[in-house]
């Protein structure tokens, strides 16, 4: 599989926070629908590159990625054979699989 | 003057001035006979909001004077923090920097989602230029002090009318923490632990815990979070909480924190929407 690579510092902000949209426009919803999801309809597997960014709060990376299965119809299976986190911290793509697990487990029973 | 008293007295002058309750001619002060007082009230924008002009040119300002910055928005807008940490790059740990800045915009985040859910109290209401945030830094004999507020309902209100945590969950926490009656410093306390347990929708309120993680593993410092009546700090060298409660609300949320700075460069805020 090719791979396409999403920067977030380069293509979203080096200052993401917040979380819906309405909290500012560098919130974890904005780069849900403006950056990923358009990048998750791709055929390619998704790099996604979380260094070079001031940080992440929990608020923005919840809506971000846990939204992706609550609000975009993703489910956690798919988007772990999609996305490759790429981090010197490796806590960070943990707390992020963590957020979507939460997000499948609220998910109803189908 | 103190960060957290100057800041409140501050937000709460912008708060009412930016209601439309107050004429211009409501709040007025005379320039102090301190030269330094009277850089500092200029610097802050303090002056400008009680009506009197400028008049000392800045670059004459003293070392420690230039060090405090403002900053106030309605929105999560990190890109505030970006002088401020560009001017801590190469003299404090990155994990540091990247804590100050996941704390600050995480407060910004409560504050936009919990600080302005009801009436504070004081007749003002909450238009949309009223649900905002004011924050200084200033650094002061190697320390850097950060105060974010805001004055809306307080923690101990929001938590109990959020909807997120139900009261029973509430006071278990509570009993689990050893506390029997409710007071604010102690709903300040328990929001922290309750931020980090799991909700029916736990996508909701993890971001408090954060503000302690600025603070946690340095070896000088506090965390002190004042929230309508009650008072929580964290001291950073002993680790010890401390829990105090006062007659008065302050009718909204002070956070700050204190942090060593090793070297005495400046340090500042964006001065970009300014009062």
């Amino acid at each position: 599989m090719t791979e396409h690579v999403i920067n977030i510092a380069s293509e979203f902000s080096r200052h993401p926070a917040g979380r819906y949209k309405t909290d500012g426009e560098f919130s974890g919803e904005v780069c849900r629908k403006k950056i990923l999801v358009p990048a998750l309809k791709r055929p390619e597997r998704v790099i996604i590159e979380l260094d070079g960014t001031r940080g992440y709060g929990s608020s923005f990376l919840e809506e971000a990625f846990g939204g992706l299965v609550r609000e975009e119809s993703f489910s956690e299976t798919d988007l772990k054979n999609k996305i490759v986190f790429r981090s010197a911290d490796p806590s960070l793509p943990e707390e992020i699989w963590g957020y979507v697990a939460d997000a499948q487990s609220e998910q109803p029973k189908r | 003057m103190v960060p957290c008293g100057t800041l409140l007295f501050l937000a709460e002058i912008d708060r009412i001035k930016r209601s439309g309750v107050a004429s211009q001619r409501s709040f007025s002060c005379n320039y102090p006979k301190a030269r330094i007082v009277e850089e500092v009230l200029q610097q802050v924008g303090i002056l400008d909001v009680l009506g009197r002009p400028s008049r000392l040119a800045e670059n004459e300002f003293g070392e420690t004077v230039r060090h405090w910055r403002f900053a106030t928005s309605t929105t999560v807008e990190g890109s505030k923090l970006e002088p401020l940490l560009e001017s801590l790059e190469g003299k404090v740990a990155a994990p540091l920097t990247e804590g100050l800045f996941v704390g600050l915009t995480e407060a910004m985040t409560n504050c936009a989602h919990h600080a302005y859910t009801d009436s504070r109290g004081d007749k003002l209401g909450h238009a949309g230029d009223l649900k905002r945030w004011w924050m200084f830094s200033q650094e002061k004999d190697g320390m850097l002090a950060v105060v974010f507020c805001d004055l809306g309902i307080g923690i101990p209100r929001s938590i109990v009318s959020s909807g997120i945590w139900n009261d029973d969950l509430i006071g278990r926490v509570m009993t689990l923490l050893g506390f029997d009656a409710r007071t604010d410093s102690r709903l300040i306390r328990t929001a922290l632990e309750l931020r980090k347990t799991r909700t029916k929708l736990s996508h909701r309120g993890k971001g408090l815990p954060q503000i302690l993680d600025v603070v946690r593993d340095q070896e000088r410092g506090f965390l002190q979070i004042h929230s309508n009546r009650g008072l929580y700090r964290f001291d950073a060298p002993t680790k010890a909480e401390i829990l105090k409660d006062f007659n008065c609300s302050i009718r909204g949320t002070l956070i700050q924190w204190q942090l060593p700075i090793p070297s005495g460069r400046q340090l500042g805020l964006d001065l970009g929407d300014n009062l």
